[in-house]
């Protein structure tokens, strides 16, 4: 149907809708219900009109089954705290509020197998290129993959020397160690983030003497606040790196005494401190 | 109207119904969920506009969209935010499961693009937000007959781009 169409006399577009919408009182609806039985060719109007409400109607109402994100309800709330533990697919999680959350709660294996799969649909998940030619001193871009990294690695580097909490450079990209963990298996493992302009990760690297080994990459994105770290991307939330703290039988995190007296002594836990 | 912690409250309760409404207009969660955020910024700093007595939730509509229009004259917005990957990772993707006319909801978002951002903004507040004209005129300040009139356009456009897909 397009403005050629030749409607019966009384009969409009705007009715047709209404009548499709159910809208019409019911004289109208009378006078269109007649002008379809009498020119059927209206009736596949009113099934277009009809089509756009089914298409249409439910189409967007995943927020309504979600929790309202708390990013966005403590912007309302006036409360920079946690108000909500909200938790949705749909939004960018602060890794800040996903720590805290996470705790040491057990993730199930599944959950993290579905989210792994997912990885795959992304061109950048599970690889990050660190830095440029003009201000790595290697000279070449660094790149960072799930598995073992010598222990020239920058990142692996990086993850030998860096307290938690503090950003380091690393051949022109960022580096931030989270924190350190001591796993049952009496292995150390760290989670950490790191970026350059272009991408940026999440990861659990374990030591493997000499070097470290990735145990997982997420890709992430920087926050709009510098200040509140990367955000793992839309999508995304962190059973995945949950699971692989369980898998690897993550307990605890180390206090910054333990923390800073592995750093001294190269992981070597057998190694005592003052 | 005063700024009061029910009123605010009230904001929080209607969030929900903010994303659907971005959601529907940007096509995508991420964008949606930024407009939101920009909306209610601007709307925290003009609560004392706010009417009592009117309706809440299209004063906030009203907020994102302008917002929403706002960003698309700016054209910041890409156009490739339709894309395949960004669809295949909307949370829960939904999918409408009626039988008779299951589509996806990547073709359903192209056949929304097509349409203009006055036609689409009417869509969006009739068919998702389910809207009665003459809300929607009130919303919009425009005649009821207006309303009717780009909405059956609309339709009539959509409903081309949906049997095409």
């Amino acid at each position: 149907m397009d403005e050629t169409t030749n409607y019966p006399d009384g009969i409009t577009p705007e009715l047709l809708m209404a009548y499709a919408d159910g809208a019409l009182e019911a004289e109208d609806r009378l006078r269109v219900e007649a002008a379809l039985a009498a020119h059927p060719g209206l009736a596949e109007e009113v099934a277009a009109y009809q089509l756009t409400r089914d298409a249409v109607g439910g189409a967007f109402d995943a927020p309504m089954q979600e929790e309202v994100p708390a990013h966005l309800e403590a912007l309302v709330l006036g409360s920079a705290g946690e108000t909500s533990d909200a938790q949705t697919g749909g939004e960018v999680i602060s890794l800040g509020r996903a720590r805290e959350r996470r705790g040491w709660l057990s993730a199930s294996w599944p959950q993290a197998i579905a989210a792994a799969a997912a990885f795959a649909f992304g061109s950048v998940f599970g690889a990050a290129v660190l830095g440029g030619t003009a201000t790595g001193p290697s000279g070449e871009d660094t790149l960072l993959m799930a598995g073992k990294l010598s222990s020239d690695h920058p990142i692996a580097v990086a993850l030998e020397s860096t307290p938690s909490g503090q950003l380091v450079n690393v051949d022109g990209g960022q580096f931030d160690a989270i924190a350190t963990f001591a796993t049952a298996g009496g292995a150390y493992c760290r989670e950490f983030e790191a970026a350059a302009a272009s991408s940026a990760v999440v990861g659990i690297a374990c030591r493997e003497a000499p070097g470290w080994r990735v145990e997982v990459l997420l890709a992430a994105e920087p926050a709009a606040d510098p200040q509140a770290g990367f955000q793992l991307a839309s999508g995304f939330d962190d059973v995945a790196l949950s699971a692989v703290l369980d898998r690897l039988g993550v307990e605890a995190g180390l206090n910054a005494t333990d923390e800073a007296c592995l750093l001294e002594n190269g992981f070597d836990a057998s190694l005592a401190c003052e | 109207m005063a700024d009061t912690p029910e009123l605010r409250a009230e904001i929080v309760s209607l969030i929900p119904r903010l994303r659907r409404f971005a959601l529907g207009l940007t096509g995508n969660s991420t964008d949606a969920d930024d407009l939101v955020q920009t909306a209610l910024e601007k709307a925290l700093t003009r609560l004392h506009q706010f009417k009592a007595g009117t309706r809440l939730d299209s004063w906030l509509f009203r907020i994102v969209q302008t917002s929403w229009i706002d960003n698309r004259r700016r054209a910041v917005q890409r156009e490739d935010t339709m894309e395949a990957e960004t669809i295949e990772r909307l949370p829960g993707a939904p999918i409408h499961t009626d039988a008779e006319t299951r589509m996806a909801l990547g073709d359903i978002n192209s056949a929304l693009a097509s349409l203009s951002d006055d036609q689409r903004v009417l869509a969006v507040l009739v068919l998702v937000e389910g809207y009665s004209y003459q809300e929607a005129a009130d919303l919009e300040g425009i005649p009821v007959g207006t309303v009717m009139s780009r909405l059956s356009r609309a339709r009539k456009a959509l409903a081309n781009q949906l049997r095409g897909a």
